[in-house]
């Protein structure tokens, strides 16, 4: 029996930003530390410490495993609120700010599926808590994301089992990335210049006038 | 206390991880502990208590008789920060990187790599191209800086660029090596011209390594023991195997990538440095010893001078025609190994060195 391949939950995010972030992070396993996934990781540590806190009426579990057996997904969700009415609501923390219909929703629904299965229940909305602006942020889990998220899924998990790296996207999104050191969408995508380059190499330069 | 960190905040290349400091611990008989979130370095007969965050430093280098404790030696590891050890005389002994960073496909592609021979021996053309035209360069502007030998050095950078044109030729690799080795002979019969004449250390005689038995030769070796590291750091970084190379051979316990992206380095970095602490006299006869034996290597004070020449040229940008900006020295091996393992991914046709 071959081993069924998860899908990490974090990865629809990714692959849903630049499915070349998602491959550089599955298949080369480097995650670049930059200001930002550092401040991240900082918000992160203090909702992974799992446990769980109570307020009137709600209870909220931290750091909370899920998975989807049918889906193939698993993950952590940063918080669940468990409402005394029966409501699930899961609630994702980012460092940054929050664009609607953005990454981040696809895997606060993927999380909603993922806890649906868990809880038998039925989830029609989660929050991205954005430590930008410090706010929740809505993200009503309907039917068209939750397509999204399947069929991501799925492109995830083909990106998971082959051995070749998605192509740059090499536009806007790559400023703000945090693999942009290490994927050099730039270079890549300009390949002919590349050639240029490498035909100088076995050409003596001329003399540099360099500075040091 | 003759530990080298910098105070400074570094300067942060917009895209570029942030360039932290290296602890360099030289003083004989010092020893490092975890205290908290901090490195105490505690030197004996030295009272008074010496502290270095941890968050400011990303690697720890230590020369000789030091001490790392474990717990330290454990932080460092969980932290991805390296630990490198270094003879007195700045030999490479060693080097703890943490877990190996787990870039299986990228191994296993530059196994690959390996076992083809066509492609080795294109990518070993360009380690050998970045090196002579690198060295050529230096050559090159040492002429015009020469109080003497001007038509030597120009004759010997000539001998480099019929060399450089040559490595397209090449057939295979031990060809490839027979120039590559050729051109280095002549750099450094051009690089005895460099050198002001009038120096107390000797004369050069020609590259002798393992080990240098004189001042100019042990200040090149204690150069190139810091370059490989940076070198090896880089690969580990980017996730390549640092003992699977293309020019240099495979032997077990021999890091031949690294010592293939040290290459281009070599005279930019490490020969540029040692002309200038030599020629500027901030390194002179008295800051050398003679082993027992005959093996010369820097004092202590000379080691200070060294590194802290060092650490500065690690902190100076260059350009990079590539990326179309400059970069900290110190990010440099990197940048190669990235370029060098998006090449072996075949995504980039060939390897291209970095050229000043
Ligand atoms: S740098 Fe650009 S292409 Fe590369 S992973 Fe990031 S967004 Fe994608």
């Amino acid at each position: 029996m071959t081993e069924e391949i998860q899908v990490p939950l974090s990865a629809l995010e990714h692959y849903d930003y630049c499915p070349r972030q998602a491959g550089l992070i599955l298949l080369e396993s480097s995650y670049a530390d930059d200001a930002s996934t550092v401040r991240g990781n900082l918000l992160h540590q203090r909702v992974h410490e799992p446990g769980e806190e109570t307020r009137p009426g709600v209870r909220v579990l931290r750091a909370l495993p899920v998975w989807h057996d049918e889906l193939g997904l698993n993950g952590v969700c940063d918080a669940v609120e468990l409402h005394d009415d029966g409501n699930v609501v899961p609630i994702e923390y980012k460092a940054g700010s929050y664009v609607k219909g953005g990454p981040a929703d696809v895997q606060l629904a993927a999380q909603a599926i993922c806890l649906e299965a868990r809880f038998a229940t039925r989830i029609a909305q989660g929050y991205i808590y954005s430590g930008a602006d410090r706010r929740r942020h809505a993200v009503p889990v309907d039917d068209i994301l939750r397509r999204r998220v399947v069929a991501i899924s799925e492109e995830v998990r083909a990106v998971l089992t082959g051995t070749v790296l998605p192509g740059p996207v090499a536009d806007a999104r790559c400023r703000r990335c945090s693999m942009n050191e290490l994927c050099m969408p730039k270079l890549l995508a300009n390949q002919k210049r590349y050639a240029n380059e490498l035909a100088r190499r076995f050409r003596p330069a001329a003399e540099s006038s360099g500075d040091d | 206390m003759n530990s080298l960190v910098d105070s400074d905040p570094q300067p942060k290349v917009p895209g570029m991880t942030e360039l932290l400091n290296t602890l360099y611990v030289q003083t004989q008989g010092a020893s490092l502990f975890l205290e908290g979130d901090s490195i105490r370095i505690v030197i004996p007969e030295h009272t008074g208590r010496n502290i270095v965050p941890l968050r400011r430093i990303q690697e720890i280098v230590a020369f000789g008789n030091v001490n790392v404790s474990n717990p330290l030696l454990t932080r460092c590891a969980a932290d991805a920060r390296s630990v490198t050890w270094m003879s007195a005389g700045g030999r490479f002994l060693n080097r703890l990187d943490g877990p190996t960073r787990g870039n299986v496909l990228l191994r296993h592609a530059q196994h690959l790599h390996h076992a083809n021979a066509r492609a080795t021996l294109e990518t070993a053309r360009g380690f050998v191209a970045g090196k002579l035209q690198n060295s050529r360069q230096i050559l090159l502007k040492g002429a015009r800086d020469a109080q003497r030998g001007q038509d030597e050095i120009r004759a010997k950078a000539e001998n480099i660029a019929e060399a450089i044109i040559a490595i397209p030729e090449a057939g295979d690799l031990d060809v490839l090596r027979g120039i590559e080795g050729e051109a280095s002979r002549r750099y450094f019969e051009g690089f005895r011209f460099l050198l002001r004449r009038d120096l107390d250390v000797g004369a050069f005689p020609s590259r002798i390594r393992r080990p240098p038995t004189d001042p100019i030769n042990a200040l090149l070796s204690f150069f190139y023991g810091l370059t490989r590291s940076i070198a090896q750091g880089a690969a580990e970084q980017v996730g390549l195997d640092p003992y699977i190379g293309f020019l240099h051979g495979l032997r077990p316990a021999k890091p031949a990538l690294a010592l293939d992206l040290m290459e281009e380095l070599r005279a930019p970095i490490a020969d540029r440095l040692a002309l200038t602490l030599l020629n500027r006299r901030q390194l002179t006869a008295e800051h050398f010893e003679t082993l027992p034996g005959g093996a010369v290597q820097l004092t202590e004070p000379g080691r200070t001078i060294a590194l802290t020449a060092w650490r500065e040229a690690m902190t100076k940008e260059r350009p990079h025609r590539l990326h179309g900006r400059r970069i900290p020295t110190a990010l440099l091996p990197a940048v190669q190994a990235r370029i060098l393992a998006r090449h072996i991914r075949g995504e980039l046709p060939d390897y291209m060195p970095w050229m000043i």
